[in-house]
């Protein structure tokens, strides 16, 4: 398998005196579900967010061997699709609205979506399990459900890459399994994720790549075992089995 | 399924297109000389009819009325666009300040004793002028949140506001300070057909920039992070999305005064109807917003022995559609 995304030398800070990544050099396998896993603040989303072309950072980042500063939005937009932490939306457009915006990389200036732009927002909608919901206001559904919305959204944008910012944190511990379940069968097919998370026992059960983001370094975790999260969060939790408990 | 969905925008387009001409012709009609449905017929059909008629129609009623039009859909528009773009459905065309703005570069024209196309020159200049001073302004904060354009936008607004009452203190004579309020509250008794020719291709290619922006406008409306991988470009976007609304609602002000209530207003009730998705919000505005303005400029004309200031009527009729609006959406309100 090749490297997907490649990191040189990645450094960025909010200001001048701290920086939030130092010298960040790393790189993802394609076809992989990617884990990155660390303290609040530890720099997780920043990191997302130098892989998403929003922080201005220095150094290079690469996706298919091509350096994301070089590519336009659309262009980029083509490679890599996003599911942002918070999912709330002030604007009541229906889901099927919502979804197709997922088109917006494949369709010209100006132009509208055509009826096999609409095939592929219904086909992503069955994948996620909610194409009764196509036609209901995103803000009058459940958390879970606008959740699911933004992954078949990410489908129909077709992109090899998918990145999610804490995608379990406003699931209930069913739909966490189910979207696990959908993230599993995505890399299935080909795609490669990329996703945050607080909590290592949602690794345990997971084959994944594991990385820790600590000190502004980004450092592979082979296998978590008690030690590998103690040194990530801390002395204070016990194992159960497989699990990793809190010491209350 | 989607067949049906545009159906229905498609019968909304039609029966609004329909009410607009219907209320155009109407308001031909109606004011303090009526003409017969008869004449007004015949003038559009080039055919004689008595002179007092023909020149109510040609030099009162008929620019007027075109000019309504195009300042409600240009107010319409605009604000639709505001309130898309910066994901706040509360917001009028003035969030950045380019009424006040307007108003003040008016205020001097007036307070100068430029004739009335100066006074239009001037509003339009210092609308726009408004605007990249919120923007100058926003820029130095290096902080990208809208919550900063938004604020600095109430800074300016509040400044240009000052600035007008200085203009009013200043005015030496109650002619200027007449005119000024007059003004300030909107006013189309001295639109002509030549006002029309000017305001016609900024409104259309506007508008049309607005159609055809209107699917980017969603995706835009979600923020920065999302409309970037969504691939828009965000920045570009919504620099043109501010020219296009502030354009829109410069030129109006600088025609017809500052006219409140119908930015606001008309894309909130086009929402209650037909949602949030652009594509169907800008069309719908277009001609809810001038079918709005001939309504208020045909009463202005015609209720009262004299004039009546459009911004009074905008307010009276909008304060319960807007509130019928918030009332609506009570819930999703936070």
């Amino acid at each position: 398998m090749s490297n997907i995304i490649e990191v040189k030398n990645l450094s960025f800070g909010y200001d001048k005196t701290k920086k939030v990544l130092d010298d960040l050099s790393i790189s993802f396998i394609e076809g992989r579900i990617i884990a990155l896993i660390g303290r609040n603040g530890s720099g997780k989303s920043t990191f997302l967010d130098c892989v998403l072309g929003i922080n201005e950072y220095d150094g290079e980042i690469l996706i298919s061997e091509q350096n994301i500063k070089e590519l336009s939005s659309k262009e980029y937009a083509k490679y890599v699709s996003f599911i942002p932490q918070s999912v709330q939306i002030n604007i009541d457009f229906s889901i099927r609205d919502f979804i197709s915006f997922g088109r917006n990389p494949h369709v010209g200036f100006g132009l509208s979506i055509d009826a096999s732009d609409y095939q592929k927002i219904d086909e992503s909608a069955e994948k996620c399990g909610i194409k009764e919901l196509l036609d209901k206001s995103i803000n009058k559904v459940s958390g879970g459900e606008r959740q699911l919305a933004f992954i078949a959204r990410a489908l129909t944008q077709e992109t090899p890459i998918i990145i999610m910012d804490e995608p379990t944190a406003s699931l209930d511990f069913g739909n966490q399994q189910k979207l696990f379940k959908i993230m599993k069968a995505l890399v299935k097919d080909g795609k490669t994720i990329i996703f945050t998370t607080h909590n290592p026992n949602h690794l345990v059960n997971l084959d994944c790549d594991i990385y820790a983001v600590s000190n502004g370094k980004l450092k592979k975790i082979d296998e978590l075992n008690s030690e590998t999260v103690r040194e990530i969060y801390g002395d204070e939790f016990e194992r159960d089995g497989k699990s990793f408990l809190f010491k209350l | 399924m989607k067949a049906k969905r545009n159906k229905k925008f498609i019968i909304t387009l039609i029966v609004l297109s329909a009410i607009l001409v219907v209320l155009f012709f109407t308001s031909m009609c109606l004011g303090r000389y009526p003409v017969s449905i008869g004449d007004v017929f015949k003038f559009f059909t080039f055919q004689t009819i008595d002179n007092t008629s023909e020149k109510v129609i040609e030099y009162l009623r008929l620019p007027r009325t075109l000019i309504a039009l195009l300042i409600g859909c240009s107010l319409a528009v605009s604000g639709a666009i505001y309130q898309s773009a910066f994901n706040n459905k509360l917001v009028s065309p003035d969030l950045l300040g380019v009424s006040s703005g307007a108003s003040v570069g008016a205020c001097l024209a007036i307070l100068i004793g430029f004739s009335s196309a100066l006074i239009s020159v001037f509003a339009f200049i210092f609308g726009f002028a408004a605007v990249a001073l919120t923007l100058l302004i926003s820029k130095t904060f290096r902080n990208k949140s809208n919550i900063i354009l938004i604020l600095c936008g109430l800074a300016v607004g509040g400044l240009m506001s000052s600035l007008v009452g200085l203009m009013k203190y200043l005015a030496d004579n109650e002619m200027k300070l007449a005119e000024m309020t007059f003004w300030l509250l909107g006013d189309l008794s001295k639109a002509t057909i030549k006002d029309f020719w000017i305001m016609l291709p900024v409104t259309v290619v506007d508008c049309a920039l607005a159609i055809l922006l209107s699917w980017r406008l969603n995706i835009i409306s979600l923020g920065a992070k999302e409309s970037k991988t969504l691939g828009v470009n965000y920045k570009l976007t919504m620099a043109l999305l501010i020219v296009v609304a502030t354009s829109l609602t410069a030129v109006s002000v600088a025609i017809g005064g500052t006219i409140g209530w119908i930015g606001l207003v008309i894309p909130n009730i086009v929402r209650l109807f037909v949602g949030s998705n652009n594509k169907k919000v800008i069309p719908i505005s277009i001609l809810l917003g001038s079918i709005m303005m001939i309504v208020v400029d045909t009463i202005a004309r015609s209720i009262a022995p004299n004039e009546i200031p459009l911004s009074i009527i905008t307010g009276i009729l909008g304060t319960p559609v807007f509130i019928y609006a918030i009332f609506k959406r009570r819930r999703e309100i936070q």
